[in-house]
């Protein structure tokens, strides 16, 4: 590799009770690669995410983003230095139209929200904003309607945008393509490859094809640790991650 | 457009509402108007943090309370021409208005800012909680101090005074609280749509997403709690004023629980409707109590009827639920 990793996760352990959901946890990612975090059920991948984008305090360990230690920021802060994440479980605004989700979004990167007095609704510069991001994430269609009354696909589709509306410099994606038809999961991996280049993408998916065909490199979580990083074809050569994961999970 | 439609004519009938008295020759009721009033600022503060913020302060009695009792505190020095004991410098207090309308909501403000950095922590029934805890303890600190009247209360002999007007004459005293009343009601239903307004709806429907997002919630949630006891401070110095007395019962966690079921009646998240609340709450329990003096058996049931069957509060019922946001 000739550049230098964007982030880097070093030794991380988080325990509950008796339960080491993250044990030596490492990482280095790299800028503009996409990079798959698998493993099987159990292993603790929600629970890295949860302590990549600060939901979680880790017990030990490391976390340096851009050469800066970010460990003890909070997910607040982190998202707006330009770490974004989505989640398994859709979670956004329900009671809000679609292009009021963005719009939250993109309020945050804009950064003028202690404003008391105008009306939000009508500040045309920041609507244009919404209105393209709307239009590049083929949203413009479903703008007004109430994000609770979308189909689970669209939702998915929304929750991407979400994140991406942040320009995050690294985007963590927990399984997004949780309850999607076939074609919907290809969609989805299609808008992801497109990512490829433009920021680091950490990627947690359960569908291997998916995996396969969008990972740069692969880091295998077994029991909270990685017992391997590498391509994809070398992953699926090795005999570890065969005992410890495909086989188990055929 | 509903909405605009009710709002001003609510406020021109209640502007007219002292002459037709005269007219009937039934003053009595621009007290009784002026009363509903002040307890619908209070319940309109309550609904910001409330119905748009998804804060279910069970302890906004304190902030009524401590507005009331700044000006119980500063009238009784001033009459009295003693020095205020706990100030670092010497003052014998004020009747002005000025001074202590101002002074009440940021004493409220204030103190809404210990309790609310402590209180926020929390959520859900820890938050409702912690906050009765603590204006508990104010009202259990204000029974304690003797020099203010304690358990009985302290008489102020006099309401505030605003220069060229009488507030002492009920119809003047009227009409200073509804434009009050009416510019919190602006003010407040500007915020909600603000930038600041929609980071508060954000955090009502999905916090954590918020926190991802990049908000720093917590100074959100202050913000809007802060704002919303100054409000309710207001109310209280408004209360001291009308009753020309303070005790400790303003405090009181019923008085919590009455301005919440004021929101909830009239209808959460709607800034309005919290008034139409505290005019039905109060009319109820005024002619309730003429009938019989177990009207509170009357009560409960058609709190339940209300919460059971017109969820949206009252508010809704007038807009029409399509229209209602």
């Amino acid at each position: 590799m000739q550049s230098e990793p964007v982030f880097i996760v070093d030794r991380l352990n988080k325990h509950f009770g008796a339960i080491a959901a993250s044990h030596d946890l490492s990482l280095s990612i790299m800028p503009g690669e996409i990079h798959a975090l698998i493993g099987p059920n159990g292993a603790g991948k929600s629970t890295a995410i949860h302590q990549l984008s600060g939901e979680l305090q880790p017990d030990s360990g490391q976390i340096l983003f851009e050469g800066q230690d970010i460990t003890d920021w909070s997910a607040d802060m982190r998202a707006r230095g330009g770490i974004a994440r989505t989640y398994q479980i859709t979670s956004l605004f329900p009671e809000m139209s679609v292009r009021d989700n963005l719009a939250m979004a993109i309020q945050s990167r804009d950064r003028h929200h202690f404003r008391f007095w105008s009306d939000a609704s009508t500040d045309k510069q920041f609507n244009e904003i919404v209105e393209r991001l709307l239009a590049q994430h083929e949203l413009s269609e479903i703008a007004s309607v109430l994000v609770a009354q979308l189909a689970h696909g669209q939702q998915r589709q929304v929750e991407l945008a979400l994140g991406l509306a942040l320009e995050p410099r690294l985007l963590l994606l927990d399984e997004p393509m949780a309850g999607m038809s076939r074609t919907e999961s290809l969609e989805m991996a299609d808008r992801i490859e497109r990512l490829r280049g433009s920021m680091a993408v950490i990627l947690v998916e359960h569908d291997m094809d998916v995996v396969f065909r969008l990972a740069d490199r692969i880091s295998v979580l077994v029991k909270g640790e990685v017992i391997c990083t590498d391509q994809p074809d070398a992953v699926r050569a090795n005999p570890l991650v065969r005992d410890a994961y495909l086989g188990e999970s055929g | 457009m509903r909405h605009r439609l009710i709002s001003i004519s609510l406020f021109l009938c209640l502007a007219v509402l002292p002459p037709i008295a005269y007219a009937l020759d039934d003053p009595f009721w621009i007290t009784i108007a002026t009363r509903m009033l002040i307890y619908g600022l209070a319940a309109m503060s309550l609904d910001f943090i409330l119905g748009y913020g998804a804060m279910v302060s069970f302890g906004h009695a304190a902030f009524f309370g401590l507005g009331a009792y700044v000006v119980g505190v500063l009238t009784h020095h001033q009459f009295y021409d003693e020095i205020i004991p706990f100030l670092p410098f010497d003052w014998t207090g004020s009747v002005s208005a000025l001074v202590q309308w101002p002074l009440a909501m940021l004493v409220a403000g204030l103190i809404a800012l210990v309790i609310g950095a402590l209180s926020l922590r929390t959520q859900g029934v820890y938050f409702i909680m912690i906050t009765l805890a603590f204006a508990q303890m104010l009202y259990f600190f204000m029974i304690g101090l003797p020099d203010y009247g304690g358990e009985d209360g302290l008489n102020l002999w006099t309401r505030s005074e605003i220069w060229g007007l009488d507030l002492s004459e009920s119809s003047q005293f009227y009409y200073v609280v509804l434009v009050l009343v009416g510019c919190w009601f602006l003010l407040s239903s500007r915020m909600v749509k603000s930038r600041f307004g929609r980071v508060l709806i954000g955090c009502q429907q999905n916090e954590p997403r918020m926190q991802t997002l990049g908000y720093p919630v917590m100074r959100y949630k202050l913000t809007a709690f802060v704002i919303s006891a100054m409000g309710t401070g207001l109310a209280g110095a408004l209360a001291a004023n009308q009753n020309e007395f303070v005790s400790p019962s303003l405090m009181a966690w019923t008085t919590s629980g009455e301005l919440m079921v004021m929101v909830i009646l009239g209808g959460m998240g709607t800034l309005l409707g919290p008034l139409f609340g505290a005019f039905l709450l109060l009319s109820l329990e005024e002619v309730l109590a003429g009938w019989t003096e177990h009207w509170m058996v009357i009560l409960g049931p058609i709190l339940v009827l209300s919460v059971l069957f017109a969820r949206g509060g009252l508010y809704r019922f007038l807009v029409g639920k399509r229209d209602a946001k």
